[in-house]
């Protein structure tokens, strides 16, 4: 077990590395020059501008400087100034990535929480009305694009019913019930996403799992169908539900950008489709790297997580 | 037994049928968007803005007085371009990087399947978000922004079947008669690893033209006036108190779009993978 962590530790290091070295190089490998894609075709291009903008950003370094340079820089977390403004680029995420682990955990539990019951009913009816229903929303949850769901949200319980703020955000220090109703909805657009993966593949381990000869044993042993499909069968099928989440953690992460957006949600993604907009570079590249490497975190939870979970996966 | 046996077949073949045929009438759609809608998709007429539902125009109009069925309609092309666009990359970079790493072992298989795992550690649309803000909009940057990014997922696929078949029988029979690498990658595991491709490039359809839609969405889709469904959901929002179709419509048409794909592409791994047809 030991030596798996150890494993899987190291992977996770040398990811962050090229992970890193990508994000940093990334203009470079575009097609044009860096420079003229950070200014964009609109600016005219004065001799003067670009030598400056190049000194500033370091873009007159050799390109494996900068990489070089940059990789040091995030072990001090140093991710650069932003261009527009000056400010430390590692500030601007300190400030908004809470803001956006709110929704993104709270849409995790919301979809895990309703979705693996619903997995477990769906299979356990497999081919009969509470399967085809509970399949039905898992189907509708994983076609409906996120930002559909939360213009209707927005629709429904924010402009018609009034029930919760259709957008914006109040901090939990600031006003705690104020900061849940404007989470209600961006969590439950997320969540729902969530909840339609997580019963698919519920569903279908549960079904692979009840097909075992373990439980068909556990059950012609005379032990109780309930006790079987809980004690037995739920949690062998949940172990690859918990790399599931891992993996589709990215296309939740992607996702929290049209939810940040719909909601008018301050939190990084909302950062990085402003710094797209007045093109800093320096910041797009900072939370990208970040986004990555929360990815990269998770993923290493659920790997160990996994291998706590199935004893088999450490002797592989 | 016998007719419950083919009731159930049928049934199944039913999915792959409808689900097709939907698919097939937009593929029809995107093709001749000239022939099905009543008008053109950039004309405005300002007198008639965010309107309802009426004769002149089926699904209402837009917030400049356009007609929401047309640009539907030829909405389709650009979402659905992008689409094969994307996953034909991803179909032949993911199958090579895939098959390469599976079928080698030492530093051909690390090097394709480590570029692989960094490439997963970037959620699509915010690699896409970033490309596209710095490279700029248009249809070209799009599929090749969307390609590039599912290569590491089909090469997920492609690796994984790749291992399960490199030391079956057949694979060995290629060797045993001194078959070189490129004949037995192409002869011998291409062919038997075809039906999760062909499974993973369906889905992939599906989140391709969610990926462009989002995009478009967000303004960094398609450049407007050309229709994209993203785009006037995106713009449609900004109306939709006074004239909800606008949303509506468009929502409903990617929403079936993107969901044939996806039970298309179930109903296939069902109908391709013998393990689950004997299946109750």
């Amino acid at each position: 077990m030991r030596a798996y962590v150890a494993r899987r530790v190291v992977t996770a290091l040398g990811l962050t590395v090229l992970v890193g070295i990508l994000a940093r190089s990334l203009i470079h490998l575009l097609p044009g020059d860096p420079v003229s894609l950070i200014l964009g075709s609109e600016t005219a291009v004065d001799p003067q501008v670009l030598r400056t903008v190049r000194a500033q950003l370091g873009l007159d370094r050799p390109v494996y400087a900068q990489v070089a340079s940059w990789i040091g820089g995030l072990f001090r977390l140093d991710l650069g100034q932003a261009f527009s403004t000056g400010q430390p680029v590692i500030e601007i995420i300190a400030e908004t990535l809470p803001r956006s682990l709110y929704i993104v955990v709270g849409g995790t539990l919301v979809g895990t929480l309703l979705g693996i019951p619903l997995g477990v009913i769906a299979a356990l009816h497999r081919n009969r009305p509470l399967d085809w229903i509970a399949s039905g929303i898992a189907a509708l949850g994983i076609s409906t694009p996120v930002f559909v769901v939360g213009t209707l949200l927005v629709l429904i319980f924010g402009v018609e019913l009034r029930w919760f703020p259709a957008s914006g955000y109040v901090g939990f220090s600031e006003d705690p019930s104020a900061f849940f109703r404007r989470l209600t909805l961006p969590v439950t657009t997320l969540g729902f996403g969530m909840l339609a993966l997580i019963e698919r593949m519920t569903r279908s381990t549960m079904l692979e799992v009840l097909g075992q000869d373990y439980v068909r044993t556990a059950r012609s042993k005379g032990l109780d169908r309930r006790r079987v499909v809980y004690r037995h069968a739920l949690a062998n099928a949940l172990v690859p539900v918990v790399a599931l989440v891992g993996v589709e953690l990215g296309t939740l992460l992607g996702r929290t950008v049209l939810v940040e957006y719909i909601f008018n949600w301050p939190g990084m993604a909302t950062m990085l489709l402003r710094a797209v907009r007045f093109r800093d570079y320096a910041v797009a590249q900072g939370i990208v790297l970040v986004i990555s490497l929360i990815f990269i975190f998770v993923n290493l939870l659920a790997d160990l997580l996994y291998a706590l979970l199935d004893p088999r996966i450490r002797y592989e | 037994m016998v007719m419950a046996l083919t009731g159930r077949r049928l049934r199944r073949r039913w999915r792959l049928v409808a689900t097709g045929l939907v698919i097939a009438f937009f593929l029809l759609v995107a093709f001749l968007p000239e022939v099905f809608a009543p008008r053109s998709p950039t004309a405005f007429d300002t007198a008639r803005r965010l309107e309802g539902p009426s004769r002149d125009f089926p699904f209402g109009t837009d917030d400049l007085g356009r007609d929401i069925l047309s640009r539907i309609i030829h909405g389709a092309r650009p979402s659905l371009i992008i689409a094969f666009g994307a996953v034909g990359i991803a179909v032949v970079g993911g199958v090579t990087l895939g098959m390469v790493g599976g079928y080698y072992r030492g530093l051909w298989e690390w090097l394709p399947m480590r570029l692989v795992d960094v490439m997963l550690c970037f959620p699509p649309i915010v690699l896409a978000i970033l490309i596209v803000g710095f490279l700029g909009p248009g249809m070209a940057n799009l599929v090749m922004v969307i390609g590039f990014l599912y290569v590491s997922r089909m090469a997920r696929v492609v690796h994984g079947a790749t291992l399960s078949i490199r030391d079956s029988d057949y694979v060995e029979a290629h060797r045993a008669v001194g078959a070189g690498g490129a004949r037995i990658l192409l002869r011998g595991i291409l062919p038997n690893i075809m039906a999760p491709v062909i499974v993973q490039a369906t889905l992939m359809l599906g989140t391709a033209i969610l990926v462009e839609s989002g995009l478009s969405f967000l303004g960094l889709g398609v450049p407007p006036p050309a229709p994209s469904w993203g785009d006037m959901i995106g713009r449609g929002r900004t109306f939709m108190l006074n004239s909800p179709t606008g949303v509506v419509f468009p929502s409903v048409t990617l929403m079936v779009v993107v969901l044939a794909f996806n039970l298309f592409g179930d109903a296939l791994r069902d109908h391709l993978d013998p393990r689950l047809r004997g299946a109750r």
